[in-house]
């Protein structure tokens, strides 16, 4: 009797934690049940207890990752401040990418910043390089703008000596026409019909 | 004609300084690209310690 009772107990709670418990009502699955010792019940109550734990745990998760995902969405946005996360996540992701890629050569149990010097070196000269690029640059550049208006220049002289040569050529042919109509000669073609 | 050639002479002189300023902006980008990576490693390096796994 109450080996029944506690059976019946059990597929009460089964069936309304669960969707799934409509499987007892199979006969052959309900007869398998009633066939279960107390000790067997017990196992599974206890079994139940623990789903129910790892269900409330995974909740936890869950709320858990969709804080992550809200901080996500948030740095997707550009919100300040969140951008220091995602880095130092980078950073630790980095961190294990390079150390799995150099562990014959770096030791976590030992001090890291000195294995990094070691690996890596000193990025000084780098840094001093660049400096020196960009003065390089710059000069460059100077340089640049110095040809650039001594090509301008240049091309003002060739304006003033195109609109020079075309008064010279507007001028030529007003003097021929004037010698034309002087002479009553029939007037030429220009005499001078380019202006360059 | 000398003034046809100074006109083609600063023309070219005009379009290879042009040239020339395109070339340095794109030196410039990858300077700046340098610059940002030896920057990354060296936070990295200051950045990464022991602690940074416990994390």
């Amino acid at each position: 009797m109450k080996k029944i009772f506690i059976l019946t107990i059990f597929g009460l709670i089964a069936f309304s934690n669960s969707a799934k418990a409509a499987v007892f009502t199979d006969p052959a699955v309900l007869a398998a049940i009633l066939q279960q010792t107390a000790t067997q019940t017990t196992e599974h109550l206890n079994q139940l207890a623990q789903e129910i734990q790892a269900v409330t745990t995974l909740e936890q998760q869950l709320s858990s990752t969709q804080g992550i995902l809200q901080l996500a969405q948030l740095n997707a946005q550009g919100v300040d401040g969140l951008q220091v996360i995602a880095n130092f996540e980078n950073t630790i992701l980095s961190a294990n990418s390079v150390i799995q890629a150099i562990q014959s050569d770096i030791n976590t149990s030992q001090n890291l910043p000195s294995q990094w010097q070691t690996v890596f070196g000193s990025l000084s000269p780098y840094i001093q390089n660049t400096s020196t690029a960009f003065t390089n640059i710059d000069a460059s550049d100077k340089l640049n703008t110095a040809s650039y208006l001594v090509g301008d220049s240049y091309q003002k002289l060739y304006d003033q000596n195109t609109a020079t040569v075309a008064q010279f050529v507007a001028s030529a042919n007003q003097v021929n026409e004037k010698r034309c109509s002087q002479t009553n000669r029939p007037r030429n073609s220009r005499a001078y019909p380019n202006g360059k | 004609m000398e003034n046809n050639v100074t006109y083609l002479l600063s023309q070219s002189l005009k379009g290879e300084s042009i040239e020339s300023s395109n070339d340095n902006l794109k030196r410039k980008e990858q300077t700046i690209q340098i610059q940002d990576e030896s920057q990354g490693v060296s936070d990295f390096m200051g950045i990464v310690d022991n602690n940074t796994f416990n994390v």
